[in-house]
């Protein structure tokens, strides 16, 4: 991959990319589609290519602390593809990313030391990862400290905490019943600062990109729903902007993976999408440069940018969550109809009982013979 | 009372009482006994013997006189009523008149007589009523008698209520008839029916939402349609209906003048004796006492039950707009609408909904056949009540809700 910008020499990114070679015009492609970005939620200011051009590239280099705690470097891997054209992976470089594990080349006391530095002055705080609490936060430990102190540690001076992927943001997977480490996101332990959850497992690279580059434009952070999600990304469902969303409408459903509904690229519904309940810009940007994206795939959506997924989420192949009970687990629908079902037999239990005593009482009205109505025989009485 | 004799030929004497009459209008309680005690010279019938020494002490100016055996046509097994010509009987004050007397079991002397139809059903709610409490209704019906000896056609008269070794009953309460009482206001009345249509179409659609199991097949050249999109429009224009029918019902829970409309009325144990009804009532649908607390509206089980549908009612609302808001998160006001979404996330808020569907299946069944049983026991009439908001209680009774019938 070509590093244009190896060294920060000039002051300003602007300055320096034009030193690495980056056309104008390129830039202003990169900031044209920023702008797209940007546009897609209402939340946000609208922008111009040339406004963002102008503003990104009289920034200067902020400091960055890129945390990644109890995680699996999905975020990480899809940051870096973020795009994947030279223009994003500057601005990743002129972050100047002073202390990640993945991507850094200092290791041990070194690493230690970059770290300490840079959580001494004013900085971007970044976090992958979730932060497990059980047992004093033996399940993540980072230098001889618990992921609970590093966070803490680093969160002091930062101007703002993005937390980034469904770790960071609720604890995913790992917070997931029944949460053996007692993870939680970043919001849960930073209680006094704003932080703004880039949800997703990952999120899409350029959610990620587009966040920074819009805290470095703005030097504010941007305007967020109720789960601190930036609007401009996290405004519509999937559902709402599908490309199949036409065969939802119309009624065309696959119901098998190998059906022939499937095959023509029908809706994901009855196969339990998770589209309609879940906020993300996937249909829109899409996955590693635009290549495809889950439902693309034909494989309905899991819902990885809604607060606990993986416990509310599934099972995925289905419509409805499962309902949890004394140990079993049964669909929804199931119990609906079972508890129809109980009514009615409940019902014609009690109708019966109901015309059996009422026969019985009846019958007893019935008494003795009585010869003005006519039961005994002729004459026997008259 | 004297109107009490031995069954002649039961194994063990048990004594026969004349519990009351039923008068279909025309002439009153006392005539019907008396018509129907007119009998022969010294009939040793029990039923004959104990509706005699009735009427001598009851009303002995409606005393007939014996009648000439030869003018006495006794009921056999197929034909269950007897004739009898009674002459000179006082039918008004003025004057006498010559009858001819039919008397026996219900349905063989309705088949005889001519009825308006208002008058049949009098009659049969009344009977069955009779029946209910042990006793069996002994049906009169009179026709005029001419001089010439032709005989006019036999119209219905009333019952009298024979029983078996059944305690006698309170005179006073002898006017064995129903009263028709107007409970239900119109625009509860419509409230209930447009509740019901609403979530009869928001029930309907609602599932195919939850799950589409039927559609266009996959084949080549299929038209699309638009189904999903059809079914979610009348969804959602549905339920803005129901909403308004909602703040519509809050409304008139605290304005209304109308007692069973207000918000009160759904807490129903206000006072320790309540508590106690509502235990008779359960103990009554269980079967495990015969006879439930008389109320002319509804019960404090049904009132605990409403309130509950009203909660439910609430619920689907509540989840139903919270969801129908995820569509205008940039709007300050969805955004407040979609709250709940983030606190269960949105499968917990559809299935919330879903469930709360099946829940209000099961209600209605268990509430029709509540309201079918209950009227077909208790002949209350309240299943008409629900569209003309009338029901029919008997003269005499003493609801617990409402002052006695009189």
């Amino acid at each position: 991959m070509a590093n244009p910008v190896d060294v920060w020499a000039e002051p300003t990114l602007g300055e320096n990319l034009a030193r690495a070679g980056v056309t104008r015009r390129d830039f202003l492609a990169f900031c044209g589609a920023l702008a797209g970005f940007f546009a897609l939620g209402a939340g946000a200011p609208r922008a111009s290519a040339e406004d963002i051009a102008d503003k990104l590239a009289a920034v200067t280099k902020p400091n960055v602390v890129w945390l990644q705690l109890q995680e699996c470097t999905g975020c990480m891997e899809s940051t870096l593809r973020s795009g994947g054209t030279t223009v994003e992976e500057v601005v990743l470089r002129l972050l100047s990313v002073n202390y990640n594990e993945l991507v850094m080349a200092a290791a041990g006391d070194g690493a230690n030391k970059a770290l300490a530095d840079t959580n001494a002055e004013p900085h971007i705080l970044v976090v992958n990862g979730s932060i497990p609490l059980k047992d004093d936060g033996i399940y993540c430990t980072i230098g001889g400290e618990s992921a609970e102190e590093v966070l803490r540690t680093s969160a002091e001076n930062a101007t703002a905490i993005l937390a980034v992927g469904a770790c960071a943001v609720w604890g995913s997977v790992q917070a997931s019943r029944p949460n053996p480490t007692g993870a939680v996101g970043v919001d849960a332990i930073i209680r006094d600062k704003p932080v703004i959850n880039v949800a997703g497992c990952p999120p899409i690279g350029e959610v990620i990109t587009a966040t920074v580059a819009y805290l470095l434009m703005h030097d504010d952070v941007p305007k967020t729903d109720a789960e601190s999600r930036p609007l401009f990304a996290y405004d519509q469902r999937i559902h709402d902007s599908c490309p199949r969303r036409a065969h939802f409408d119309a009624g065309q459903y696959v119901r098998s993976f190998d059906d022939e509904a499937a095959r023509n690229g029908w809706c994901l519904y009855e196969v339990g999408c998770k589209g309609p309940s879940t906020f993300s810009a996937c249909p829109v940007f899409q996955w590693n440069l635009h290549t495809s994206w889950p439902i693309g795939a034909g494989h309905p959506c899991i819902g990885c940018t809604e607060k606990d997924f993986f416990d509310r989420f599934t099972p995925f192949y289905q419509v409805l969550p499962n309902v949890r009970g004394f140990g079993v687990e049964a669909t929804a629908e199931k119990i609906g109809w079972g508890l129809v079902g109980a009514t009615v037999a409940g019902v014609a239990v009690h109708a019966g009982l109901t015309a059996i005593r009422h026969a019985a009482s009846r019958k007893s009205e019935e008494g003795e013979p009585l010869h003005a109505f006519g039961d005994e025989p002729h004459g026997k009485a008259e | 009372m004297t109107a009490t004799h031995a069954v002649s030929g039961a194994a063990t004497p048990a004594t026969l009482t004349i519990g009351g009459a039923f008068t279909a209008g025309r002439i009153n309680e006392g005539h019907v006994i008396a018509l129907a005690a007119a009998a022969p010279v010294g009939s040793i019938d029990p039923v004959d013997v104990a509706l005699n020494d009735l009427v001598h002490a009851e009303w002995p100016d409606l005393a007939t006189p014996p009648i000439d055996p030869r003018d006495a046509d006794p009921p056999t097994r197929e034909r269950r009523h007897g004739v009898r010509l009674v002459r000179g009987f006082p039918l008004t004050d003025e004057g006498t008149a010559d009858l001819v007397v039919m008397r026996g079991s219900m349905e063989s002397v309705m088949a005889q007589t001519t009825i308006s139809r208002g008058d049949r059903s009098n009659v049969r709610r009344n009977a069955a009523w009779a029946r209910r409490h042990g006793w069996r209704p002994l049906a009169i019906a009179t026709a005029s008698l001419a001089p010439d000896g032709t005989i006019g056609p036999f119209a219905l008269q009333g019952f009298v209520e024979v029983g078996v070794g059944k305690p006698t009953r309170d005179p006073d309460h002898w006017s064995a008839n129903w009263v028709r009482l107007s409970v239900w206001s119109a625009s509860l009345r419509l409230q209930h029916w447009l509740n019901v249509a609403a979530v009869f179409v928001l029930s309907c659609t609602g599932y195919i939402i939850m799950d589409p199991f039927f559609g266009p097949e996959a084949h080549a050249g299929a038209e699309a349609g638009f189904q999903m999109g059809v079914v979610r429009f009348i969804h959602v224009t549905v339920g803005f209906v129901w909403l308004l029918l909602g703040a519509s019902r809050v409304v008139s829970a605290f304005v209304s003048r109308d007692k069973h409309l207000r918000w009160t009325e759904w807490w129903p144990l206000k006072r320790k004796q309540d508590v106690r009804n509502l235990g008779r009532v359960m103990q009554y649908y269980a079967f495990i006492k015969t006879e439930s607390p008389l109320f002319v509206a509804h019960n404090p089980l049904q009132h605990l039950t409403y309130a509950g549908v009203y909660v439910a009612c609430g619920v689907q609302m509540i989840t139903g707009f919270s969801l129908y808001g995820l569509y205008h998160q940039t709007s300050p006001f969805w955004a407040l609408v979609s709250t709940p979404v983030h606190w269960l996330g949105i499968p917990g808020i559809r299935l919330i909904h879903a469930m709360m569907m099946f829940g209000l299946w099961a209600f209605v069944i268990v509430h029709v056949y509540l309201a079918v049983r209950a009227d077909s026991l208790e002949r209350h009439g309240g299943i008409s009540s629900m569209i003309n908001g009338g029901v029919w209680l008997r003269r005499g009774a003493k609801p617990v809700d409402a002052p006695e019938i009189g």
